[in-house]
This record gives C-alpha cells, sequence and structure tokens, in this order.
C-alpha cells in the first residue's frame, strides 16, 4: 500500500514537472497549435473581417457570405494573391468550411499564418452551416 | 426492470467490433507532384455473425473511402481503400474516417496521416511594409529539405525600379537567406519576387513570394 502511494507520488511529481516544462517550452514538438475559433455573433460585429472559403468550388458557386474570397490547399497559388490583394492592415481573416467537423478550414488558415505572419488569422465556429443558419434568423 | 435495462446498455457500450483493424493508422509519404494519397486499411470480420459496413465518413472532402462490398461473412476479410487530395498539401495532414457497422459496435476511428514531401519552402511567402512608414528590409528563408538532390542554382527575379534584393547561401544547394528591401514606400504596390530554382535531375521549378506595401 505504501509503496503504491510512492509510486502514484512519484508519477504525479513527474506529471506536474513536464507540465511546466512543457508550458515554459512550448508545445511538444510535432504538435501543432491550434487555430482560435470564433462564434459568428462575435465575427458578425466586426467590421473589417476578410472572409475566407475553404470549401470546395460547387460549395463556394452555391452561396458563400458575402465578398468572401475563395481559398482551398489546392489551388492555393492561384488564389492566394487574390487574398493578399484584399487584405488591409487591421483586418481580421475568418476562414471557414463546412461545418466543425471539416478540417480545411484549420489547415488553410495554419499555412495563412505560416505565409503571412498575421496576427488575426481566426476559424469560423460552426463554419458555413453556422453562417447559412444563422442568416437565416 | 431497470437492472435489466442497465445490463443492456453495458452490454451495448462493451461491445466488442467483429470488424477489426490490422492498422487503425497508416501512415502515407507522398510527392509534391502527386494529385492524391492513398492507403488501404486491411480488415477481418473475427466475430461468428456476417457485419455490413453501414457507414464510412471521412472527416473532410478532401478524403474519400471505398469499399468493394459491405457484407463481411465470419472470418473474411476485406480492405478499405482510402483516397486523399493533397494538391497544395505541404508537410503534414491528416484525416480520420468513421467507420460504423451494423453490429452494435461502436463507430471505429481510422486516421490516415500523409507526408508530403515538400520540394521548397519559402517562408514567408509574402512581405509587408506599412505606407509611409520607414523602408526597411525583409528576410525571406529558402529552404529544399526534402528535395533529393541540392539545387544547382537559385536565381532572383523581382522588378528593381521597386525592389532591391540580395541572396545569401547559408547552405550550398539546400538552404538561402534572401533580403528584400523596397526603395519606397510612399504608394501601394505589389510585386512578385520569382525564386527560380535549378535542380540537376527534376529541372527548373518557380516560386513566388509577395512583396506588398499597404
Amino acid at each position: 500500500m505504501r509503496d503504491a502511494l510512492r509510486i502514484l507520488g512519484l508519477a504525479l511529481i513527474l506529471a506536474v514537472v513536464s507540465y511546466g516544462w512543457h508550458a515554459r517550452h512550448g508545445r511538444i514538438e510535432g504538435e501543432s497549435a491550434s487555430i482560435p475559433r470564433i462564434p459568428l455573433a462575435a465575427a458578425a460585429r466586426e467590421h473589417s473581417i476578410l472572409w475566407l472559403d475553404a470549401r470546395p468550388e460547387e460549395d463556394y458557386d452555391r452561396g458563400h457570405v458575402p465578398g468572401a474570397l475563395p481559398l482551398r490547399p489546392g489551388s492555393w497559388d492561384a488564389e492566394f494573391p487574390a487574398v493578399i490583394d484584399r487584405w488591409q492592415p487591421g483586418n481580421k481573416v475568418v476562414v471557414y468550411c463546412r461545418s466543425d467537423s471539416c478540417e480545411t478550414s484549420e489547415a488553410v488558415a495554419r499555412r495563412l499564418i505560416e505565409a503571412t505572419k498575421w496576427p488575426d488569422v481566426y476559424v469560423l465556429e460552426g463554419g458555413w452551416e453556422a453562417w447559412a443558419t444563422g442568416s437565416k434568423h | 426492470m431497470r437492472i435489466g435495462l442497465g445490463i443492456l446498455l453495458l452490454c451495448v457500450g462493451c461491445a466488442r467490433a467483429a470488424i477489426v483493424f490490422d492498422q487503425p493508422k497508416v501512415d502515407v509519404t507522398a510527392e509534391s507532384t502527386d494529385s492524391q494519397a492513398q492507403a488501404v486499411f486491411h480488415f477481418r470480420n473475427t466475430g461468428d455473425r456476417a457485419v455490413e459496413i453501414t457507414e464510412m465518413k471521412p472527416s473532410c472532402s478532401c478524403t474519400a473511402a471505398q469499399l468493394a462490398r459491405t457484407r463481411y461473412a465470419p472470418g473474411e476479410g476485406g480492405d478499405l481503400h482510402a483516397a486523399m487530395w493533397i494538391i497544395g498539401v505541404m508537410g503534414d495532414d491528416t484525416k480520420t474516417i468513421t467507420v460504423k457497422t451494423n453490429d452494435g459496435a461502436p463507430p471505429q476511428k481510422l486516421t490516415f496521416h500523409v507526408h508530403v514531401n515538400t520540394l521548397a519552402r519559402i517562408d514567408p511567402e509574402a512581405l509587408f511594409w506599412g505606407r509611409g512608414y520607414k523602408t526597411g528590409s525583409a528576410d525571406v528563408h529558402i529552404r529544399f529539405p526534402e528535395a533529393d538532390e541540392p539545387a544547382q542554382s537559385v536565381k532572383i527575379i523581382a522588378n528593381p525600379d521597386r525592389l532591391d534584393t540580395s541572396l545569401q547561401t547559408i547552405e550550398p544547394g539546400r538552404k538561402y537567406q534572401l533580403e528584400v528591401t523596397p526603395k519606397s514606400v510612399a504608394s501601394c504596390w505589389r510585386e512578385n519576387v520569382v525564386i527560380e530554382v535549378a535542380f540537376p535531375h527534376i529541372g527548373v521549378r518557380r516560386y513566388t513570394c509577395y512583396a506588398n506595401v499597404k
């Protein structure tokens, strides 16, 4: 019993030390930092948003957030220059894909941050589904 | 009654999947010139009844999953073929496929990880200066981390009326640093800085870095 408690205590100490180390030295290698999410209500209050649509072309053609530019991993080279041209200092950039379960918006946002070093890049919570539902109310 | 319901729920919750995948995670390496990466998840029906795979749901529209058929007899094996579109993907990408069956077992999550060998990394891909602010230089890091062969030459093509550029070799054929300085930031403009790289066997590749005054 005493040995078990001793092992448990040691494991706890190691866990605390490991947590402290990672907190101080940033994220663990191979682990990518997640992109901040912005709820639709908060995004709607912003005046200078650059919307980026990461869904497939046919979805974008069927409907998109007014003013949104397409930016997808598969057509990055063709679409990226227009995004740069539209962006203005002080803009918040919000990327969306179909819903929370798609991962393209996160991938696009991550690459955008790497490519531009823009400070305010977000993923829309709920994606296009949230927008489509929200705009009906 | 309550106890019976509890036991039933417990049994459903603990139901062991009859469809067992050899590897629930598959790692694939692809080239940046590939349009898609493919993975095969082999499985077997380890139960004593035929099982039907009722749903395969990829986490992204960029991934597709396919089966030759959906019903598998006891002891029978099969392959779930997955394809991920990777045009424009750099480095690592991971998608999941959720597989549901009609035997009451909980859904199983398959992980499809792809590493796309990236010939060149240009960091950053866009540079910005504030209009009317002080002109300063910015550095662009050019690397060829996963090219099988070192670059033979790296050439910079930029508008000399707008930009001064200076290329420094950090590690021949592998790492370079490009210093970009706008001549004036009095007005807004965008210029493309083309990085032309020649590889002995791959040939010439062009990458663009966008210099902007905003």
